[in-house]
């Protein structure tokens, strides 16, 4: 296969890739400690160890989160 | 199945899987690594590091796709079953292990990003025999960490059933992708043929052993007899007390439950995880999950206050000592009047 095409396909990919999660971090820190409440009430009394496991999965899933919160609002 | 949510539900039969599970993976380095350290005493420490990890991920990762078919073979595997989230979790974060130290390894020391090294380093994309198979491993650890990260009840609730099932339906594709990845590293980089048949044989044995479930479940679903609105369910003896039959209606099970001398239909799949509510039994007057132990009230599908799952009910008729189930199933929750049998 073309190496310019691999590195073009690979750098491509790494950086969309790279910009989603640069993203879904900034978005998480709003989601753990503020939208998670919002959008389920159940995580009020959560404890904090709780908001700790929910952060990877708000990194990664920041679109649909989002989406859902502002169909929310 | 709480309220408000915690870290980890804990209770005596979970402290207990998760202390199994430590002991056997205690167990299998200690073992790795001892039969290494004499038989192969030129290998580096990263290298079993890597191929420990590796090695342990893939046998936990066929023991959790082993476990869903052989409950619905024999109720004794639930046990294995009940907290297979911990063994997920658990698995993912060993493939990370072997992930980052084969990283470390083999792309940390050159001139270029790691990650980037991976996918640059061997370029014969074209090549089965060649295949740059850290590529395929990279996508499924990827997939694995999704999985991982959303299996906590909170993505359950908030992405939906159906989308948090369809995600965790990626596991066949990781495992795929997994299979590929070892198949070709061993054709890499061993000349033994005995790892190479022992793998072939770990994913025909879980390719086979889902197809006979799946040819199990598509006969039980056929056997119902379609009779307009009615479907048949069968003689009452033929359900023990606090158990029910499963059968199909309109594409949908349904779990008839004996109890008391009364009959309640509800739709089959439990409203946490999917589970078959009909191979569970009554606990203290409620349908009980034998996945995760959620309930609902036999009567009205409803799950006992405060909690809110809601699963569909379906009425139910006695003719000549045959029970009928209506094949046009109730809103979820909705109070059904039980068939008194006796």
């Amino acid at each position: 296969m073309d190496r310019a095409l691999v590195v073009w396909l690979t750098d491509s990919f790494l950086l969309s890739l790279g910009i989603y999660l640069l993203l879904g971090t900034a978005f998480s820190i709003y989601f753990v400690f503020a939208g998670a409440n919002r959008l389920d009430p159940g995580v009020k009394d959560a404890p904090w160890h709780f908001r700790l496991i929910i952060w990877p999965g708000s990194v990664l899933l920041w679109v649909t989160l989002l989406t859902k919160l502002l169909k929310k609002k | 199945m709480s309220v408000s949510y915690r870290s980890i539900l804990w209770n005596k039969q979970k402290i207990r899987y998760d202390k199994g599970l430590v002991l056997f993976i205690l167990i299998f380095l200690v073992a790795f690594f001892g039969i290494h350290l004499v038989f192969h005493s030129n290998v580096t420490i990263e290298t079993i590091i890597i191929r420990a990890f590796g090695l342990l991920s893939l046998v936990l990762l066929h023991v959790i796709l082993t476990i869903g078919p052989l409950t619905r073979i024999n109720p004794r595997f639930l046990i294995v079953l009940y907290n297979r989230r911990h063994l997920g979790v658990t698995m993912f974060l060993m493939a990370l292990i072997h992930g980052a130290f084969s990283m470390m390894n083999f792309h940390g020391l050159g001139d270029i990003n790691p990650i980037r090294s991976i996918f640059l380093s061997n370029l014969q994309y074209q090549s089965v025999a060649h295949f740059p198979f850290q590529v395929l491993g990279f996508f499924a650890l990827l997939i694995l960490g999704l999985m991982a990260v959303t299996s906590h009840d909170f993505w359950l609730k908030n992405l939906g059933y159906k989308t948090w099932k369809a995600l965790h339906m990626m596991v066949y594709i990781a495992y795929g992708l997994v299979i590929l990845h070892v198949v070709m590293g061993v054709i890499q980089n061993e000349t033994s043929i005995v790892l190479f048949a022992v793998i072939l044989t770990a994913f025909f044995g879980i390719a086979m052993l889902h197809l006979l479930v799946a040819v199990r479940e598509t006969t039980t679903d056929q056997q119902s007899k379609l009779n307009a609105e009615w479907v048949l369910v069968g003689a009452p003896e033929e359900i023990k007390e606090s158990r029910a039959k499963i059968v199909a209606v309109s594409g949908e099970r349904v779990a008839i439950f004996l109890y008391q001398g009364m009959l309640s239909a509800v739709n089959n799949v439990c409203r946490h995880q999917g589970g078959p509510l009909g191979e569970g039994k009554i606990i203290d007057g409620c349908i009980t999950c034998p996945w995760h132990g959620y309930q609902y009230l036999p009567g009205n599908g409803q799950s006992p206050p405060p909690f809110t799952e809601k699963v569909e009910t379906y009425d139910l008729k006695l003719e000549n000592g045959q029970v009928w189930v209506n094949a046009q199933p109730h809103p979820e929750g909705t109070a059904v009047e039980p068939l008194k049998i006796s």
